[in-house]
């Protein structure tokens, strides 16, 4: 897994930020070594020794005054060209479509790909090296979405859609955050970021549309009577099931992603257990309570999940 | 130059002579009591101390938490109430309150004034400071834990759907009470530097730390009314179901941006608030341990006035990523960048003013220089945090936890201790210890210096503020390390910071008047001063009288005329017109949100449901009564009593009647099912007139004060400016009123 980092850009957007951060810190260090240059030179110069005498007392100069302000309106002058420019580079308007919605939830992420209507949570697939125009929306609080490596970041707002580009130059998984505090488990509010071949992203995009499998064995079919008869249809929707709630995330396809509650664990079947059993112990304030299942009710729950693939 | 002294007139110094020694004694209870403006800046520094001592704790507690990976050291709540309040503490009842005492017990005597303009509203003011800390912390005690929410409590996470206990609502209640001592401890302060000045003490030859807390004073009384008419709104919504902040599901609803507007609105400029005192600071400080005039006094003076108003220009670069939109983006990205220039001018004009002294590397020297550098290094981040292109990146991110913290910490933070080992001696008659000084110094620069450093980095490594725990991911961990161990060295440094004060106040080195060799009026008198401050002032012609005193072979460049006079407006007028600017702040916000919602007609009750003939009734008998109580002024003056209070009364009736019309058509809106949680028109309507109405009632109450104060046979002629007072207020409701009526009556008719 790549490490998240701003300055490690894999996409022309995040590049460009890039490229003006260089900028900035160049003349930003020039800056700062000039005045700390003159504070040192003052302390090796200027030290008071016994016995001195006052100083001359020099009181101004204007004429420096007014040089050393109108210089860092020049440089300002460049950075805000530079900066104008760059915005344009990392952010062009939206696209009349969205090719990618995503809702911020507390604490997760729904992506739903509107042309194709496949609706996933968590883990987003992209076709690598093609801008995604994406839709960001929120249902309850403020959130904020940050791929540190391909795009900047922008805030969800409830009843305010925004919009951002997404494009990675290469294959790989990128890690993904919320920024922007919403509660109790922000920690805990991140996803990956899938960029692969577009041939593979369109065989993703397949089966995530495929309705779930009946399942074929006993103890699956008595998770799946379970889960319809349990309060977990309130919540989550099971494609091919009577779930259909959007409240939480979708599980068509829970078995084929990597991680569970928003990047806490690795998706193994001990985890979705442990996860089952008591989600609070797991992820302490999750909006899941704990259903006190037995221990019969988490293996049949476990293999019908396993057959969610 | 004229060489007489100043002798103040007898009959000022006689209150500290007339106690024996036995009532003294009793007197030292009068710390709880006093409206000496040394004894309660003191007080609102051991304020500040306490709550610094809870705030640090709190971050020690954030350090250790974050110190390792998947660190299971605290529940994510409990995490998420200790960062609001350690923001919220460091800010409203450290920084304002530290910065206020000094201003308190240093402004007065800079000036050669014998107290603050109104010291009674001066305890007032402070006395509201731990008010509004046991307020902020009784949520804890009230069982619902703390507030978490953030320090700028972001909606909609801060209302009731998703911070459905009552913890909010202290904090929401904390700073308003915190907002109103704020406000009038800047009335007092610029009443106190507009009328009480010493003779000789021209604008012009002002010490700069009472010339830059004059501006700042400016700042305060404009930015926090706007914070306190954004609580009002949160509390409405909270307490009334009303929906400012609150978007519905499909159906309108208010706006989440519109409280960062709000916020932020108030919430830059609290950053220059708390900056511009220690930039007052450093000005001072620097000169004379460089021995040396400050260099550029007019561009640092007139680069702070620079600040005040560009301050008020550049809140939303705190919100390049919500999604404002290219222009709005590039418009608060190059005002942001301008006030960086005023800024930057300052920095260089310190540096300057260490060319060519001698500089006297004694404590609080060196923490003016590590502040300088510092400062710089914040400076540059700021600008980088202006860049939208650049913040999208770096925003909510520990880089900008770095920046913020090297302005808060790197600078202001470093700046109090340079103030607290430079005035103590002032304040208390003994010198700090100046090897446990520098012992906290080094500590202090390197403990900041590897917490916050380090974090720069962890920011662009892509870690997040606000989160109780992080994965392991490539860097995080060891630097996250780094900078906790960075926080043990910063307590050891406030530990041995702690200890010198107590110790020297015993067993400190006495520091006669003057031990620094300093040039402004607080060390040419005792230390710590007498109760009436001065016995005798030395002459004033020059920005450094003591310079003069001490050099009468080279004096500074006269500043103006020798002699010149000095004007002195009434402290009472300056004051009302103050606090009716403050105003403008207060219902300035409420009248935008008015008209934002009201821009589009809301599904429900709309401005139709308004009666404007009876209204124009009731407005005319308002307006009325500004000529009313213009002629008991004018009776006032011509010495009519009896004319006075009739017209005193006239304008009593007329209030009266404008209140009673607007509590009819109250009445009438609720009979029709119309309350102030009805949609977005009716609360903003009931807000806005609900808050105006609350403010005529005061002002009766102010008139009857003086009706009374008159028919008593008590109103002489020195009353006469209070009742100036008055009337201004008075008139300034009528004005307000103007205001409301075009909107909200008028304005929809035009349509």
């Amino acid at each position: 897994m790549s490490s998240l980092t701003s300055l490690d850009p894999q996409s022309p957007q995040a590049r460009a930020i890039y490229d003006l951060n260089n900028v900035a810190w160049v003349i930003f260090g020039l800056i700062f070594a000039a005045v700390t240059g003159a504070i040192i030179y003052s302390l090796r110069k200027y030290r008071w020794r016994e016995g001195d005498a006052e100083p001359r007392q020099l009181a101004g100069n204007k004429k420096v005054e007014i040089i050393w302000t109108a210089v860092p309106f020049l440089i300002v002058l460049v950075l805000f060209i530079l900066t104008a420019r760059t915005m344009s580079i990392a952010d062009p308007p939206a696209a009349p479509e969205p090719d990618l919605i995503v809702v911020g939830h507390q604490w997760w992420w729904e992506a739903r790909y509107p042309k194709t209507g496949a609706i996933v949570a968590n883990e987003i697939h992209l076709p690598v090296g093609r801008p995604f125009s994406v839709r960001l929306e929120a249902t309850d609080v403020l959130h904020e979405f940050w791929v540190a490596e391909l795009a900047r970041k922008m805030t969800t707002v409830p009843g305010h859609p925004n919009h951002i580009w997404l494009q990675a130059d290469k294959t790989g998984t990128y890690n993904g955050i919320c920024s922007e505090f919403c509660g109790t488990q922000h920690a805990w509010m991140r996803f990956l970021l899938v960029a692969e071949a577009p041939e593979q992203f369109e065989a993703w995009q397949q089966t995530q549309l495929r309705p779930a499998p009946a399942p074929t064995d006993d103890l699956a079919a008595h998770g799946l009577a379970l889960f319809q008869a349990s309060s977990c249809i309130n919540c989550h929707a099971i494609n091919g099931t009577a779930a259909t709630a959007r409240v939480a995330p979708d599980l068509t396809h829970i078995a084929s992603r990597r991680q569970l509650g928003a990047g806490i664990v690795e998706n193994t079947p001990e985890n979705l257990r442990r996860w089952l059993k008591d989600p609070q112990v797991v992820k302490p304030g999750v909006k899941m309570p704990n259903y006190n299942f037995t221990d019969e009710q988490l293996a049949q729950l476990g293999a019908y999940f396993k057959t969610l693939q | 130059m004229n060489g007489d002294t100043i002798t103040l007139a007898p009959g000022v110094g006689a209150g500290a002579r007339i106690l024996s020694d036995a009532k003294r004694e009793h007197y030292r209870l009068a710390w709880l009591s006093t409206v000496d403006h040394k004894r309660i800046g003191i007080l609102y520094m051991l304020t500040a101390l306490v709550f610094f001592v809870i705030g640090g704790i709190e971050a020690i507690f954030i350090r250790i938490q974050l110190a390792v990976p998947n660190n299971t050291f605290l529940h994510p709540d409990t995490y998420n109430q200790i960062f609001t309040m350690h923001g919220t503490t460091m800010i409203f009842l450290v920084a304002m309150p530290v910065l206020f005492g000094f201003v308190n017990y240093i402004l007065p005597l800079q000036i050669g004034a014998r107290d603050m303009a109104f010291p009674r509203l001066n305890a007032f003011s402070f006395w509201l400071v731990p008010l509004g800390g046991i307020l902020l912390h009784f949520s804890v005690l009230s069982g619902g834990g703390a507030p978490a929410v953030g320090w700028f409590a972001y909606a909609p996470l801060s209302e009731t759907p998703y911070s459905s206990q009552n913890n909010v609502d202290y904090w929401a209640l904390a700073l308003f009470v915190l907002g109103i001592g704020s406000v009038g401890t800047a009335i007092n302060i610029i009443a106190t530097v507009v009328s009480l000045r010493a003779p000789g003490m021209t604008m012009r030859r002002l010490p700069l730390f009472t010339w830059i807390n004059f501006i700042n004073a400016f700042i305060v009384v404009a930015a926090l009314p706007v914070l306190n008419a954004g609580l009002v709104m949160l509390l409405i919504d909270r307490r009334l179901d009303a929906h400012f902040f609150l978007p519905l599901a499909g159906n309108g609803g208010g706006s989440p941006v519109l409280w960062q507007h709000i916020f932020w609105a108030f919430g830059h400029p609290e950053v220059y608030i708390l900056a511009l005192p220690a930039f007052g600071m450093l000005s001072e400080i620097i000169p004379v341990f460089s021995r040396k005039p400050i260099f550029g006094y007019e561009f640092v003076a007139a680069s702070s006035v620079a600040i005040a108003l560009l301050s008020f220009g550049v809140w939303a670069h705190h919100m390049f990523t919500v999604g404002m939109g290219r222009t709005a983006d590039l418009f608060f990205a190059i005002s942001s960048m301008l006030i960086a220039i005023p800024t930057g001018v300052k920095v260089l004009n310190w540096t300057a003013t260490m060319i060519g002294g001698r500089l006297r590397l004694q404590t609080p020297m060196l923490f003016c220089i590590a502040a300088l550098i510092q400062f710089t290094c914040a400076g540059l981040t700021g600008i980088s945090h202006a860049m939208p292109a650049l913040d999208w990146q770096t925003k909510n991110s520990y880089f900008l936890v770095a920046h913020f913290h090297f302005v808060a910490v790197g600078m202001i933070v470093f700046v109090i201790l340079a103030g607290v080992q430079y005035w103590f001696p002032k304040m208390s008659g003994r010198m700090l210890s100046e090897r446990l000084g520098k012992w906290s110094f080094w500590l202090m620069v390197i403990g900041f210096n590897m917490t916050f450093v380090i974090q720069h980095f962890l920011g662009y490594a892509g870690m997040p503020r606000r989160v109780y725990t992080y994965p392991d991911l490539p860097g995080w961990t060891w630097m996250n390390l780094v900078s906790s161990f960075g926080a043990v060295f910063m307590t050891a440094a406030s530990l041995v910071l702690v200890y010198n004060i107590v110790l020297s106040l015993f067993r400190g080195k006495p520091a006669g008047d003057n031990p620094w060799n300093a040039w402004t009026l607080e060390w040419a008198t005792t230390s710590p001063p007498p109760t009436e401050n001065f016995h005798e002032l030395p002459p004033i012609c020059s920005r450094r009288p003591l310079w003069d005193v001490a050099n009468p072979d080279r004096p500074d460049e006269v500043v103006g005329a020798v002699d010149e006079p000095i004007r002195l407006p009434d402290k009472n007028k300056t004051s009302i017109l103050v606090f009716i600017f403050s105003e403008i702040g207060f219902f300035g916000v409420l009248i935008l949100a008015y008209l934002y919602f009201n821009a589009r007609p809301q599904p429900g009750p709309g401005p139709q449901e308004l009666n404007l003939f009876k209204t124009a009734i009731f407005s005319v008998c308002l307006f009325a009564s500004s000529l009313t109580i213009w002629r008991a002024e004018v009776s006032e003056r011509r010495s009519q009593k009896g004319a006075m209070a009739a017209w005193l009364a006239a304008t009593v009736v007329l209030g009266g009647i404008f209140i009673g019309g607007q509590g009819m058509e109250y009445y009438d809106l609720f009979r029709s099912g119309v309350n102030v949680s009805t949609n977005l028109f009716a609360t903003t309507f009931f807000t806005l007139t609900g808050f105006h109405g609350l403010h005529v009632c005061m002002g009766l109450i102010a008139l009857l004060i003086m009706l009374g104060l008159t028919l008593a046979g008590d109103f002489q002629r020195h009353h006469s400016t209070a009742l100036t007072a008055v009337g201004y207020y008075w008139h300034f409701v009528d004005a307000v009123w103007v205001a409301v009526l075009t909107v909200v009556y008028i304005l929809p008719h035009l349509r």
